[in-house]
């Protein structure tokens, strides 16, 4: 006997139809597979639930059940005094199932200890949770307060932390290894095309392209100057290089990428700084929106500014003309960077 | 009052009062839960800590398209049903724990009366032991906890059918079980049994 057989004959089996000895062999495989007995519980109930549908238990009703449990009696009995727990049966069922715990010593045991257990449950005791147990809980589940190591695992965590880590640096490393941002711009002209000169120069052009914006604000006394956006500017190049120096999805990494290429850049400013070579301008190049340099010199196109040895253009962060004197319509802009 | 669901929200906002109310509000079930699958007071407070705590970590988790409570259950099940089939790998214990002494030493019955009751708590326990997870856990959420079968049945993903015909076997093999430990004690103490 399989299950597949065990299922096809069920219905036969349960409304006791079979031949005795297939009858056996289908209780036989009963016994012994979990999941076909499981099946045909649930068969079981059905027939139980379609008949408790009808909220009537006839005699009729009575002898069809027991047709249909023929041989199985002690099982049916089981189960309906396992279900009794839940309320009392109709009168001729609950007869029927008494008088056979009444005639069979094994139905009588389990009614026996059936009819014990809701007074077992009762005595089981009914625990109460105090205060101390609700305080228990909230300390177990309270956030402590971070430690060093955690503090510092957050912030690392941070992605904005990778470039103010680089900026400060930057601010660190300046005052002891780099020059004034303007020396390196004017000096990246004749280095090597390093990256550190590309950022420089990429740098200075954003800059560049910010200062004459203010320029042309200060002109019109639009609004006051936006000290910090060359800052910004130039921080950007920095962060677009460290993520292309490590790829992203390294916080650390380009953290640590991020302050070396500060610190390379800084460090450059001291092997390729040189002083300006009579001839070129080392002064201002700033210009407004009509292209009138501040000295007065007017430049029409890119041609006309690199005859002038403008390019790229190389004014001072300070807006200075090459007398060094401050251009009036840049008053209060600031004259070096930190 | 606040539904367990707003109490749930504010607890994801980390209102930790919140947080403090549902534990309250659940605790005891919870904590019955737990010592009718662990059988001694110690345990069951170790085990509902658990649970909570548990919760707390997978409040996030938690779908509020679904009732609270049967999410809640289903985690307590399954965190109950870990304990009882790691607990029954290793030898079953019931001391009685000196709380209970102290309980029975202030009550106001009698101490033959507080003897048997204990006695039959004892019965229940140790014949619980001896049944199957799922049918443990069938006692436990029906007889015990006084869930429906319905509510069984979402707890358990099973249809209502299959956990009826599981706690009918479940009541059956606990009857035999209960009749089976109690002989040698009547046999002993001449007058007890059925």
């Amino acid at each position: 006997m399989d299950c597949r057989r065990f299922r096809a004959d069920l219905a036969a089996y349960l409304a006791g139809r079979l031949a005795p000895l297939d009858f056996d062999a289908m209780a036989a495989h009963e016994a012994e597979c979990a999941a076909c007995a499981e099946r045909a519980a649930e068969e079981m109930d059905g027939i139980e639930d379609r008949a408790a549908a009808r909220e009537t238990f006839t005699d009729e009703w009575m002898r069809e059940v027991l047709g249909r449990t023929a041989g199985r009696d002690c099982r049916a009995v089981q189960r309906l005094l396992a279900e009794r727990l839940d309320g009392p049966f109709e009168p001729p069922l609950a007869r029927v199932v008494e008088d056979h715990a009444r005639a069979c010593p094994a139905c009588a045991r389990v009614a026996g200890g059936m009819d014990a257990l809701p007074a077992l449950y009762a005595g089981l005791p009914r625990l109460g949770a105090g205060r101390k147990f609700t305080q228990a809980v909230v300390s177990r589940t309270s956030r402590t307060a971070p430690g060093f190591v955690e503090t510092l695992a957050a912030m690392l965590r941070r992605p904005a932390l990778v470039w103010e880590g680089a900026l400060i640096c930057a601010l660190l490393t300046t005052p002891w290894l780099g020059r004034p941002m303007q020396r390196l711009t004017e000096s990246v002209q004749e280095g090597p095309l390093t990256v550190q000169a590309e950022i420089a120069r990429e740098a200075w052009v954003s800059f560049d392209a910010r200062l004459t914006e203010t320029h042309a604000r200060l002109a019109g006394l639009a609004s006051p100057p936006a000290v910090r956006e060359p800052w910004t500017a130039l921080r950007r190049v920095v962060a677009r290089r460290a993520s292309a120096a490590v790829g992203p999805g390294t916080r650390v990494g380009g953290w640590i990428a991020a302050a070396r290429i500060w610190l390379r850049f800084l460090v450059h400013t001291e092997t390729i700084d040189r002083p300006a070579e009579s001839g070129r301008p080392s002064g201002p190049t700033l210009r407004d929106e009509t292209g009138v340099t501040a000295g007065g010199a007017r430049i029409e196109d890119e041609s006309e500014r690199r005859a002038a040895g403008l390019e790229p253009p190389a004014a001072s962060f300070a807006g200075e003309d090459s007398t060094g004197d401050r251009p009036g319509n840049l008053e209060g802009f600031p004259r070096d960077l930190p | 009052m606040r539904s367990d669901e707003e109490l749930v929200r504010e607890c994801r906002r980390g209102d930790a009062r919140a947080w403090e109310a549902l534990v309250r509000r659940h605790q005891e079930r919870i904590l019955n839960l737990a010592y009718q699958f662990a059988g001694n007071r110690e345990d069951a407070g170790d085990l509902a800590q658990e649970i909570f705590v548990r919760l707390y970590h997978k409040l996030a988790q938690y779908d509020s398209d679904r009732a609270f409570r049967t999410w809640f259950n289903s985690l307590a099940r399954n965190l109950c049903i870990d304990f009882y089939r790691q607990r029954r790998q290793r030898p079953a214990r019931h001391p009685l724990p000196v709380e209970e002494f102290h309980t029975l030493a202030a009550s106001t019955e009698g101490p033959d009366r507080c003897v048997e009751r204990r006695s039959e708590r004892e019965f229940l326990l140790r014949a619980m032991d001896e049944l199957a997870t799922a049918s443990r856990e069938a006692i436990v959420l029906k007889d015990l906890q006084g869930h429906s079968v319905e509510e069984i049945a979402g707890m358990l993903s099973l249809p209502e059918g299959t956990v009826k015909s599981r706690l009918f076997r479940a009541r059956i093999e606990l009857a035999e079980a209960v009749v089976r430990l109690r002989q040698p004690a009547a046999a002993g103490g001449g007058e007890r049994g059925l």
